[in-house]
């Protein structure tokens, strides 16, 4: 029966190809009209995710595929927007908007005039100065055996493209926010983003996304891929904030070269379901990788991690830190996957994966995969699903904190071990105060 | 103050306390020694309200106020205040925002307002100084990586910021140094006055030079079976249980 139902969804979308490739055929270049037509040979190719597949073990894309969504936008509002609900108190940013996949010139920073850094979207990109982008955009991301990813190359339009030039240090993190606007009727968005930072330049790249409207559903299917070049250094955040009509994938590619340094800090309180599909891949030696993350669900939410740390190269360190929270009747998948490939000796690699349940129908699927073909490594890694401590609220009672309130300071300080490792401090106030709001909640 | 009647409790359907009965008056110094096992523990968890112990018979009443029917924060804000033999860490919360926490629900349940902050300050550092811990330790998270003696002296301090009425020092002197000792005590018996009451648990007479009681208990198989002056905690340094079980075995 599910059979049934996903032929349709990627039916309807493999029909629409045509029409969709046509209406561009005019102003898209040779070489996107060739990744596209690949994806969408990728995407015929693939059966939809299902429970049958390792990868989608635990997460079931039943009532996505069954719905129908609209791929085209209908180039909305460019009408201002109060985005004040999506900003951050203290944080000064270049600000870029995009608004159900769409640039928004209107509402984001003049981003014209910029020093050592391009930021722009890639639609205008593409038409301008496509040479720039053509090494990276679909070289990076191997959506071969991705389902939504495949349909990301087929379909994208748009998107966020970052560039920053050797040496630079840009000035102040760049912040896109992604509203989508749902008013229209089911709706999905391909994104699709480049992070492109040179030779010991520095940058930090925020990506937040949010429902403006949500009267309908809206897939948002991100991907990104990102190179970054030898002893540059590069921090990144992924917030996703939507509402509990939106189901979101993300599937960023990181190229790491020697000696950088990459932080990726994914922060899932939003979403009915959410599949990240975050993998490094390291190229040269002595690189620093570092993926953080926190989920907080609560409801029928599903959030589901899937990483991978490629070590190809020796002498490489990473570090992963993943901690959630799972209430009501909400499910969480951790899959972190290290791969140690004969040559990568010398190899320090970190995985932590914690978890605490605070209801009785909540659920996490934890695995760590480590796939180590060297003999001169350190790895470590653990995974811990718990209820809140009894001792720890005992200890806290004893001192007259009440109840409520010791379970409350207890996932606070929970969850805080996460946002602590954020290096923008104002992220890290920020992020703590909209934690306490939702435990308080909870 | 407090009136211990008959109290048996159980865990896990095993009997722990077997009829305790025990009362101090303020001012008062109790001194409680015995064997392993033999409930002392389990008797300072009961009175602070851990729900792994069932009490099944006995009361216990402190100012007045059946102490068993209270929750367990009610009875810490009531003032009586545990410092545990194996504190507990929490990773992330620092030791000033737990005893600032703390402080702001004994007052709010008492009808009264938060803290000031500089007061706060003011009096943390003045305890911190008396017991001589590191002002570095207000920013560390609560017991994560402290050393059993560093454990013990945050339990200090956090009975000297929260002014209860009865302490219950469960071997607060294990894991503590000669010097750490004695500081301790010091600290311990410069917040004593005539209106507030301790309950000292220890295995060592040691502590009892420093801290004086006024009476010592022996509790053993889960009941009180000898009380005396501070002599018979030098009796027992000298002599060990042996003859104590003797005379219980005798009179059983
Ligand atoms: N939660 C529990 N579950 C099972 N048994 C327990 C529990 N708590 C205490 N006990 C048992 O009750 C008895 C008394 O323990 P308690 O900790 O009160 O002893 P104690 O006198 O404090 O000993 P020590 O001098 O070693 O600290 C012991 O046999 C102990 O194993
Ligand atoms: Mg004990």
């Amino acid at each position: 029966m599910n059979v049934e139902t996903s032929f349709d969804f990627k039916h309807k979308f493999i029909e629409d190809f045509t029409l969709f490739d046509s209406k561009r055929v005019n102003n898209s270049s040779e070489f996107v009209r060739n990744l596209r037509a690949n994806g969408i040979e990728q995407f015929k190719a693939l059966t939809a995710p299902n429970r049958k597949q390792e990868e989608w073990k635990y997460t079931k894309v039943t009532e996505i595929i069954n719905k129908e969504f609209f791929t085209y936008a209908s180039r909305l509002e460019q009408d201002k927007i109060d985005l004040s609900p999506f900003l951050i108190e203290g944080l000064e940013a270049h600000l870029i908007v995009f608004i159900n996949g769409r640039f928004s010139e209107r509402n984001s920073s003049d981003l014209s005039a910029l020093k050592g850094v391009q930021v722009g979207n890639l639609e205008n990109v593409l038409q301008n100065n496509s040479t720039s982008v053509e090494k990276v955009l679909g070289k990076v991301a191997d959506t071969e055996e991705k389902f939504f990813a495949a349909l990301n190359t087929a379909y994208f339009e748009d998107g966020l493209v970052i560039q920053v030039a050797d040496g630079a240090i840009v000035d102040k993190p760049i912040f896109c926010l992604c509203l989508s606007d749902a008013s229209q009727g089911n709706l999905m968005v391909n994104t699709r983003n480049l992070l492109v930072v040179g030779k010991n330049a520095q940058v930090k790249v925020i990506n937040a996304n949010y429902s403006l409207e949500d009267s309908a559903f809206v897939l948002n299917n991100q991907v990104s891929e990102v190179v970054i070049a030898a002893d540059a250094i590069v921090d990144t955040y992924k917030l996703q904030m939507e509402t509990d009509k939106s189901y979101h994938f993300d599937y960023t590619q990181i190229h790491q070269q020697q000696s950088s340094k990459f932080s990726c800090n994914t922060i899932t309180l939003g979403g009915k379901i959410v599949r990240n599909d975050l993998n490094y891949l390291l190229q040269g030696e002595h690189t620093e990788s570092f993926l953080n993350g926190l989920y907080l669900t609560e409801g029928q939410q599903l959030v589901d991690n899937h990483s991978l740390v490629d070590h190809a190269v020796p002498n490489c360190m990473s570090d992963e830190f993943y901690k959630g929270i799972m209430a009501g009747n909400s499910k969480a998948v951790f899959n972190g996957k290290i791969m140690v490939r004969p040559d990568a000796q010398k190899t320090n690699a970190f995985q932590s994966n914690k978890n605490i349940l605070v209801s009785d129908n909540a659920t996490i699927n934890t695995k760590p995969q480590l796939e180590i073909f060297a003999d001169d490594v350190r790895c470590t890694h653990g995974a811990t699903t718990g209820q809140l401590n009894d001792e720890a609220m005992f200890y806290m009672q004893a001192r007259g904190i009440s109840k409520e309130k010791a379970r409350k300071i207890l996932l606070q300080s929970f969850a805080g071990e996460v946002t602590e490792r954020l290096e923008l401090e104002v992220m890290r106030d920020y992020l703590n105060q909209v934690i306490e709001e939702r435990i308080n909640q909870l | 103050m407090l009136q211990i009647k008959n109290l048996f409790a159980k865990v896990e359907d095993k009997e722990i306390l077997r009829g305790i009965n025990l009362e101090v008056k303020p001012g008062e110094v109790h001194a409680i020694m015995g064997p392993n096992g033999s409930g002392k523990s389990t008797l300072a968890s009961v009175l602070a309200g851990k729900e792994d112990y069932e009490v099944t018979q006995g009361e216990v009443i402190f100012n007045g106020k059946e102490l068993l029917e209270l929750e367990p924060e009610d009875r810490a804000r009531e003032g009586v205040f545990l410092a545990f033999q194996y504190p507990i860490a929490i990773p992330g919360v620092t030791i000033s925002n737990f005893i600032k926490t703390a402080i702001n629900e004994k007052r709010k349940y008492l009808g009264e307002e938060d803290i000031k902050a500089v007061d706060f300050l003011k009096k943390i550092k003045e305890k911190m100084a008396l017991l001589e811990i590191d002002s570095k330790f207000l920013g560390r998270s609560l017991n994560e990586g402290f050393s059993g003696g560093e454990k013990k002296r945050n339990e200090i301090l956090q009975m000297a910021m929260l002014e209860p009425q009865l302490s219950i020092l469960d071997e607060t002197d294990s894991g503590l140094d000669i010097d750490a000792l004695k500081i301790v005590a010091n600290g311990v018996n410069k917040l004593k006055s005539d209106q507030n009451a301790t309950i000292v648990i220890t295995h060592y007479q040691r502590l009892l030079d420093y801290i004086v009681p006024d009476y010592v208990h022996v509790l053993y198989n889960g009941q009180i079976v000898k009380s005396g002056d501070k002599s018979l905690a030098l009796e027992l340094e000298a002599k060990g249980y042996d003859w104590v079980k003797e005379e219980v075995a005798s009179l059983a």
